[in-house]
């Protein structure tokens, strides 16, 4: 699949940079040339886009919002329940029509304290620092809507792998936490086109990640067994 | 015969003989029953009854090491170096005419090691100061570099109190990485301790005995009584405010409890930042001195609790208890949890005696935020005096002793020369032995090794003053914190409950998922 993306890149970028050296009138001869004609006045910006064709790659960094399901366990230990993430990635598009392909990465980290909850649910924090890192990678496909719009709508679904890690002040060999588990999600979005190689978007997720919660600390004290959770991301795109 | 008939004179002599009588002695109204007189005694802590360390088997390496003069401390960094040695490191090249000189310049007396690195390890003669040796290498042309050889240290907190080794007890229930997260709770947190009293005072008491007037010496408990650490004494018996301890239990028990520690000095306590509360109910050599006077009664317990609760009392401390049913005891814990006072009680030590219910023990476990508590041996093995019931909740280290020199499988916590106050004695053989001229003093300490269910209930106090500062300020979560993270023990629920305390798991808490 690399070769064809790049070759295809390639001959795009040819392609438009020949285009537009046909279209340029050369800098050089201005002041020798007759004055020229006024410019054409520019498209209104809400006119439809040319619709493109061909393969296309993005690459894109990412900010936005976790909001995990598990909101009583992260109560319990004072981590924040909006974890802000980061991140970034790459997408195909048009690999069939509207189909797209991509891959991202993102990624928190937060800290809390150490706690104990009592059979009344009380909590008592204990001082103790209480860091919890976590990192998704997600491969997904799905259908983007491209019209002559500027905006483009998505939908997608794939899998991934959450990557987990929490430790604290005090911890001793083994008693911190470093694990893997796979992910499930389905996403939305929307993109716009700016520029010709600047995009903007949104998009939320809804991830499924069965295990990592539950099996003790105060996960298991709640009862809360799925870290799954939804995020609401900004990107910022470049490409094709 | 000598010494009894010297005795008598000498009591003559004072003219504060009164023929003994069975029977209370009435005190005049008005008269107080106890009262100092100077200054008089000063603490005095011993060493260990025996030569332990042999018996023991204590692992001695390293002591040779920690004899102070062979560290010097660095006055810039604080740091510790070998007095005796230097690590250099010559240049390459330096011919040995080069580094022989260098060498004698301070005095280098051997080279004993070279190390990785072309480190050596120089060893300077006696008199020379390994930091003046430094200084001078420094400035030699074939030396590269120069360094004192420092002192490190494991970073794991293990006190430095003196006889620390033998309280084996802390390490069986890894409390030296318990105090790593939490060091010795702070001093907002109180203990009462309810039992056979504390010497807050120094000096010589005179008593009004079935004998007369009799003086005996005390003395502030060493590394134990400080200034501001005790707060509200009271003696329940003598009704003063100087719960004098005539016995040497309550010493010990609130010597497990709040033990100063890390001071080079004595033993260590469990939490031993705590300021603590003592309270006199149970009686020792006042048995034979005025025997009509009461102590250990369930009213004066009850009394106790409920002054401990009503004084600020955090944890309270029962290491006492009998087999008669007292309502008055239980509706007393009730009153002090309900005023946010954590209770642990001795679940008793009649385990291998036909095992008897025990009060206030059989109440903790209708009481949340009480808690009984049973003893374990050295092994981790419930001890085979400790009592075994439904109402056991939790164990904790109590020992099994041999003899009175049995360090290596008591609890030994700090309490009086053992020769000079004759623990375990009755008071029939007490009277006596006052009759013949013996007084006891309490002004003499040694580390002492005891059994019972009386030195683990101090354990799980400690622990609960160690969690309430840790920021667990209800006394029924403290109960739930502790069972939530005792250590699973070879042992029945009834004979253990929870299993063994572990203050570490408990202080530490719950993560989002471990």
């Amino acid at each position: 699949m690399r070769p064809v993306v790049i070759t295809c890149r390639a001959i795009v970028a040819a392609a438009i940079l020949g285009g537009a050296m046909l279209v340029a009138p050369p800098t050089a001869a201005q002041d020798v040339q007759p004055p020229a004609a006024p410019p054409a006045p520019m498209a209104p910006t809400s006119e439809p886009a040319p619709a493109r064709s061909g393969i296309g790659v993005q690459g894109f960094g990412l900010i936005g919002v976790n909001m995990p399901v598990p909101v009583e366990s992260f109560e319990a230990v004072g981590l924040p329940t909006r974890p802000s993430e980061v991140g970034g990635g790459a997408r195909v598009t048009r690999l069939w029509r509207g189909l797209f392909a991509q891959a991202a990465w993102s990624h928190w980290k937060e800290s809390g304290e150490r706690s104990f909850i009592d059979s009344a649910g009380r909590r008592f924090p204990l001082g103790i620092p209480l860091d919890v890192e976590v990192s998704f990678l997600d491969i997904s496909a799905g259908w983007r809507f491209e019209g002559r719009s500027r905006f483009i709508p998505y939908l997608g679904a794939g899998a991934g792998v959450a990557k987990y890690r929490e430790s604290s002040l005090f911890d001793a060999s083994g008693e911190n936490v470093d694990t893997r588990q796979t992910s499930y999600h389905v996403l939305g979005g929307a993109d716009v086109r700016l520029a010709r190689w600047l995009w903007v978007g949104g998009e939320a997720r809804y991830r499924f990640v069965p295990g990592i919660l539950g099996e003790g600390g105060v996960s298991a004290e709640l009862d809360e067994r799925e870290f799954n959770g939804a995020a609401v991301t900004a990107r910022i795109a470049v490409g094709f | 015969m000598r010494r009894l008939v010297s005795t008598l004179a000498a009591a003559v002599v004072a003219g504060v003989i009164v023929i003994a009588q069975d029977g209370p002695q009435l005190q005049t109204p008005g008269t107080p029953a106890k009262w100092p007189t100077g200054q008089g005694a000063a603490a005095v802590f011993e060493g260990l009854r025996t030569t332990p360390l042999e018996r023991l088997a204590i692992d001695t390496t390293g002591l040779a090491d920690a004899l102070p003069e062979y560290w010097a401390t660095d006055p810039v960094t604080g740091a510790q170096y070998r007095r005796d040695e230097v690590l250099v490191r010559f240049r390459e090249g330096a011919s040995p005419a080069l580094r022989a000189r260098a060498l004698a310049a301070v005095r280098g007396r051997e080279v004993p090691r070279v190390l990785p690195g072309n480190w050596e390890l120089l060893t300077v003669e006696a008199g020379v100061d390994a930091r003046e040796a430094a200084a001078v290498l420094a400035a030699d042309q074939a030396v590269e570099e120069v360094a004192l050889n420092y002192r490190v240290t494991a970073f794991q907190k293990r006190p430095n109190d003196e006889y620390y080794r033998l309280q084996w007890n802390f390490e069986l229930i890894d409390l030296p990485r318990a105090w790593e997260i939490n060091s010795g709770a702070t001093s907002d947190v109180v203990v009462a301790v309810i039992d056979s009293g504390l010497n807050v005072a120094s000096g010589t008491f005179v008593f009004t005995t079935g004998f007369g007037l009799l003086a005996f010496p005390f003395a502030r408990v060493p590394d134990l009584v400080e200034e501001g650490r005790i707060l509200a004494p009271y003696d329940f018996v003598y009704r003063d405010e100087t719960p004098l301890d005539l016995d040497g239990h309550g010493t010990h028990v609130a010597g497990t409890i709040g033990q100063l520690t890390n001071n080079n000095l004595g033993l260590a306590g469990v939490a031993y930042n705590v300021r603590l509360m003592p309270l006199r109910v149970l009686s020792g050599w006042d048995t034979a001195l005025t025997p009509g006077r009461s102590a250990g009664t369930n009213s004066m317990v009850s009394e106790a609790i409920r002054y401990a609760a009503d004084h600020g009392a955090h944890v309270i401390n029962l290491s006492l208890g009998g087999p008669g049913d007292a309502p008055v005891l239980r509706e007393a814990i009730r009153y002090a949890v309900d005023r946010g006072a954590f209770v642990a009680i001795a679940a008793g030590n009649a385990g291998d005696k036909g095992n008897p219910v025990q009060y206030p023990a059989a109440y903790a476990a209708d009481i949340p935020g009480a808690m009984t508590v049973g003893a374990v041996d050295r092994d981790g093995k419930r001890a085979p005096y400790s009592g075994y019931h439904a109402y056991v909740e939790i164990c904790a280290p109590g020992g099994t002793v041999r003899d009175e020199t049995d360090y290596e499988r008591g609890i030994t916590q700090v309490g009086y020369n053992q020769a000079l106050t004759l623990p375990r004695l009755t008071a029939p053989e007490m009277r006596l032995l006052l009759l013949l001229g013996f007084r006891p003093r309490f002004d003499r300490f040694e580390p002492v090794p005891f059994q019972g269910t009386s030195m683990a209930t101090p354990h799980v106090a400690g622990v609960a003053a160690l969690l309430y500062s840790q920021g667990i300020n209800d006394p029924r979560a403290i109960e739930e914190a502790i069972k939530r993270f005792a250590r699973p023990i070879d042992a029945t629920t009834e004979e253990c409950g929870a299993g063994l305390v572990d203050p570490r798991r408990a202080l530490r808490g719950l993560g989002l998922t471990r």
